[in-house]
């Protein structure tokens, strides 16, 4: 657990949420079993007094914690309670307990199904709670390629952005890095079909369609690679395509579909159609040169590598203090 | 006709028929994301078991057919997915999929029961005979539990499913 304290004032007229939730909350009258306020807590710090008292006899036991330890030279790890003080530096050191058929509250699922295991076959299946690796039999893709969407898509990250470039794309150099969207395609591919580099393409599946210049990479045949951090809010039309704004979003055109035991959605695949919108001007596609969507080793040469710049680097001296935890102050 | 004979055509019928339905009930409620693919999954298991009943059956003189493919459903899938989509968003098909899942799960269940049978049947010739033939017996314990996962899944899908669906009628 650590504490992070407030940072800046919310802009303008906007309430923190706390606030809104507590405001709601009085608004609503919302009372507890003996009638009185069901939210009873006005800060930051009296709401986490009452979630340590939730959290009491639990796995991630807080009632140990206080803002005051939480504000001494480092995080504290739960649990944290009368039988450790000063937090629980590692767990299960005698074992699990919590998977025991007497215990847990959950019995697993079907991996493949999703349905729920009763107890009845878990106590059989597992009688002393021990760990338990699970297998799924292969089950082929819920949507293959074919002719009209010969390609498979796969949607996935660049290293230089974290998910919708609230943060890294105001980064300069992260954002020169990887600018905009881009389509992966393999080198034997984009021959095949006479596309090169820095052309203009449309990538469409059942579900919609993108459009991205093209990067020839030693991706595996009959795939296709497009980075998923790139929507609209940057963009001049703010939440979607439009007349002058093509698509780029790449989880709009991946499969309605999600793992039946997790409920995780499949961001990830569809079957895809490649086509030439464009031919490129000669520039490369905004993709970086290093790490996966580095240009293929077979194809011709000239695309500028991807650098930080003199803006980028940073120099260290020698000695760096080091802040860590000190024994005596605890 | 023997014992055996009975029930590996029972079994060549109603994982066929299960099959079917399953596939049927995928392209009803297209609309339904984890129904429809599922049900297209768990189909495979039975299509598999016709598959290897068919092959089973040669040997105790049957000629049962194979079933047909997912592909050969062709107009009637599109037509349903179709229908299913311009209804799939009012109360009504809720109460039609319960109705469904209700309905492979008693068909996954009869299979299950003729598959005990077949594994009784099973161990009962063998005890009876000195040849040992273990065929049916391979079939049978490979075959019936993803029956028996067929059953718990229509079973869990009732579950989650039926609180919203029945509460807002």
């Amino acid at each position: 657990m650590h504490l992070s304290d407030k940072a800046v004032d919310p802009p303008g007229e906007a309430k923190p949420d706390l606030d809104i939730f507590l405001d709601y909350a009085a608004r609503m009258g919302f009372r507890d079993k003996d009638g009185g306020p069901l939210v009873h807590w006005h800060d930051p710090e009296s709401a986490f007094e009452a979630w340590k008292r939730c959290s009491a006899g639990r796995p991630c036991d807080y009632t140990g914690l206080t803002y005051g330890k939480l504000r001494g030279p480092s995080g504290i790890q739960w649990p944290c309670n009368e039988h450790a003080a000063q937090g629980t530096e590692r767990l299960y050191t005698d074992g699990i307990s919590w998977a025991h058929p007497d215990v847990c509250e959950n019995y697993g699922k079907d991996l493949v199904t999703g349905a729920s295991d009763s107890v009845v076959e878990y106590r059989s299946l597992n009688p002393d709670g021990k760990a338990m690796i699970k297998a799924a039999a292969y089950l082929p893709l819920h949507e293959m390629p074919d002719e009209e969407h010969p390609f498979q898509l796969t949607t996935g990250r660049t290293l230089y952005h974290f998910h919708t470039r609230t943060k890294t794309g105001r980064a300069p150099q992260l954002n020169a890095a990887a600018p905009d969207v881009w389509v992966e395609v393999s080198a034997a591919d984009a021959a095949e079909r006479d596309l090169n580099e820095g052309d203009l393409v449309e990538v469409s599946t059942p579900r919609g369609a993108l459009r991205g210049r093209l990067r020839v990479t030693d991706i595996r045949p009959g795939l296709l690679f497009v980075p998923f951090h790139y929507g609209y809010w940057d963009t001049p039309a703010g939440h979607g395509p439009d007349g002058n704004t093509p698509g780029r979003a790449a989880n709009e055109t991946t499969i309605t579909d999600w793992d039946p035991a997790s409920k995780q959605p499949l961001f990830k695949t569809a079957a895809a159609a490649l086509t030439l919108v464009e031919r490129g001007d000669g520039r490369a596609a905004p993709a970086p040169t290093t790490t996966a969507s580095a240009p293929s080793r077979t194809g011709k040469a000239g695309v500028p590598p991807t650098e930080g710049g003199p803006t980028a680097r940073v120099t260290q001296s020698g000695e760096a203090p080091w802040h860590g935890r000190e024994e005596g102050l605890r | 006709m023997n014992g055996v004979t009975l029930a590996l055509r029972a079994l060549h019928h109603g994982e066929k028929h299960l099959a079917e339905h399953l596939t049927a009930v995928a392209g009803r409620h297209r609309t339904e994301h984890e129904i429809h693919h599922v049900a297209t999954d768990v189909a495979l298991w039975s299509r598999e078991h016709v598959r290897r009943l068919a092959d089973t059956g040669h040997h105790y003189g049957l000629d049962l057919g194979e079933a047909p493919d997912a592909s050969d459903s062709g107009v009637l899938t599109m037509l349903r997915e179709k229908a299913a989509e311009a209804v799939g968003r009012r109360p009504e098909p809720g109460l039609l999929l319960l109705r469904d899942l209700r309905d492979l799960h008693l068909g996954a269940t009869e299979n299950s029961l003729y598959w005990e049978m077949l594994a009784q049947a099973a161990q009962a010739a063998q005890a009876a005979q000195a040849a040992k033939d273990d065929r049916l017996l391979t079939l049978a314990s490979s075959c019936h539990p993803q029956t028996l996962r067929q059953m718990r899944w229509t079973n869990t899908m009732i579950k989650n499913l039926g609180p919203q669906i029945l509460t807002s009628l």
